[in-house]
């Protein structure tokens, strides 16, 4: 049912808009952005979410927490001199999920795989303990500050904010470069 | 000594250190571009200070939201606020979380327990 | 997981900015227009661009709110999800394209459809006079306002304007419109 006028040449997102709209709806995706993170557009971006949770009236709690993990998610994937990140927010009927993707260093995959499961696997107190070692970098304690460019704080602050196991790809795409994706949730009846 | 002020943006706090009139505050959010950058100022700022600070600092801190790169340097900031404390005089920290905000009230607690400070967690009054 | 790559890509091939889907309020509007200005702004478009994709996409949103305004309540039996919306921004190499998707009833679409047609073989001269027309009641909107709105996207946008309905079923169209505005500056 596809009809414009000859001379209009729309582009090919047009007609993916509803394939688009209908994927986004079965996966309860909400927004998603593509291109490079700025701390400005971390602030227009939570203010989006802000609106849109109160619109469909979020406790605050959550949505507090939601923030929380957003600004360290974007943080995450913000300068990158290794082109553009996305970001995803799922709102789905008892878990908010936000998922950060960005280019890293291909060698670095394994290292960084070993880092999240390892990460996963800690008790929340010892998950508090490695956080405050990197939180003062002299006395690490042998922990890596950054992992692949990631700061190893970032994923021990999503894996503490969220109380979940993190989510997370790995897809080589080139020699060099890596798609990485980390995902944190936010559970609505988390206590 | 001579206050420091810096105005907040939609990305920075807003920093008040004010001996005089005894203030010493920080509001806001803090995702800065560049958070070394940032809190560098404000670390040379209290190494003066801490040659002669008041008998007593109080200092307030009332953050909607930050990343871990500014927890770091909030971090470095209180560590110095400890050395005062270390060296005699008497330093006081208020850290202000929203009722809703568990992760803001969890930070605080980590710094108490990293820090040997007097660190109060107070409950934001709503407006 | 393997869903935020599979976006990553669909993203990176359209020249996605960001897609919003969801109930669409005047305040999420607003952050909307917001967050595409500061990006602008941020990333150093030409000041003309800027105000005339900002333009364009406020008409647009505009006229997102007048097609939901005008669906009959929502059947709670239904499974579509006919208030929802769909807003997306996307950056080409000449253009910026503004595509929002909203539901119609599959009654209204030859209506929209002839609008549409007549708008996009319209000249610049003649859409201004459509505009006044309808301005002053003798044009041909009942209604007045929604066939004001994509006239006047039409004229901001000073292209044409691409559509598509995607069936939904008996009752439903999903409606995508397309509004571009050229990178390149007037003189």
């Amino acid at each position: 049912m596809v009809a414009s006028a000859s001379e209009v040449a729309p582009s090919a997102a047009l007609f993916h808009a509803y394939p688009l709209y209908r994927n986004m709806l079965d996966n309860s995706i909400v927004f998603m952005y593509y291109g490079p993170i700025t701390p400005d557009l971390i602030v227009d971006i939570l203010n989006l979410i802000d609106y849109r949770l109160s619109g469909s009236g979020e406790e605050k709690r959550i949505s507090k927490k939601l923030f929380n993990i957003m600004v360290e998610s974007l943080s995450l994937g913000e300068d990158v001199n290794r082109g553009h990140s996305t970001l995803l927010v799922r709102q789905l009927p008892y878990l908010y999920t936000v998922s950060i993707g960005r280019r890293i260093n291909a060698a670095a995959v394994y290292e960084l795989k070993t880092f999240i499961d390892w990460v996963n696997m800690l008790s929340p107190e010892d998950l508090r303990e490695a956080y405050h070692q990197l939180l003062q970098p002299p006395t690490s304690a042998g922990l890596p500050t950054s992992v692949a460019d990631v700061p190893s704080i970032s994923i021990l602050d999503l894996a503490r904010k969220s109380s979940e196991y993190l989510d997370y790809l790995f897809e080589y795409l080139d020699e060099n470069d890596a798609f990485f994706s980390l995902e944190a949730r936010i559970r609505k009846n988390h206590s | 000594m001579e206050a420091l002020r810096i105005e907040s943006t939609h990305k920075t706090p807003r920093v008040i250190l004010d001996p005089e009139n005894g203030i010493f505050e920080f509001s806001g959010r803090s995702i800065p571009e560049d958070s070394v950058g940032f809190y560098a100022p404000i670390f040379e700022w209290f190494d003066q200070y801490a040659k002669n600070p008041l008998p007593v600092t109080h200092v307030r801190f009332d953050l909607e939201y930050f990343n871990t790169s500014s927890s770091k340097n909030i971090l470095e900031l209180l560590k110095r606020l400890e050395a005062i404390h270390a060296a005699g005089h008497e330093v006081r920290v208020t850290w202000y979380y929203d009722e809703d905000d568990e992760d803001m009230e969890e930070t605080g607690q980590d710094y108490q327990a990293l820090l040997n400070l007097p660190i109060e967690l107070s409950v934001k009054i709503q407006s | 997981m393997s869903m935020t790559y599979s976006y990553y890509k669909n993203m990176q091939l359209n020249n996605i900015i960001f897609v919003y889907q969801g109930e669409v309020t005047a305040d999420l509007v607003s952050s909307i227009l917001q967050m595409v200005e500061n990006k602008l702004e941020g990333e150093g478009e030409d000041r003309k661009v800027k105000k005339r994709v900002f333009n364009v996409m406020v008409e647009c949103l505009q006229n997102v709110y007048h097609h939901l305004d005008a669906l009959p309540p929502t059947d709670a039996s239904s499974s579509v999800r006919d208030k929802t919306a769909l807003l997306m921004i996307g950056r080409e190499e000449r253009d910026y394209y503004i595509i929002t998707g909203n539901h119609v009833l599959n009654d209204r679409i030859p209506d929209l459809k002839a609008r549409l047609d007549r708008i996009n073989r319209a000249t610049k001269e003649e859409l201004k006079q459509l505009y006044q027309e309808i301005l002053t009641g003798t044009g041909f909107s009942e209604k007045g306002t929604a066939g004001l709105g994509m006239i006047d996207i039409a004229r901001k946008s000073g292209q044409k304007l691409g559509y598509d309905f995607h069936p939904v079923n008996d009752k439903y169209s999903f409606f995508s419109l397309e509004a571009r505005v050229s990178r390149i500056p007037e003189k």
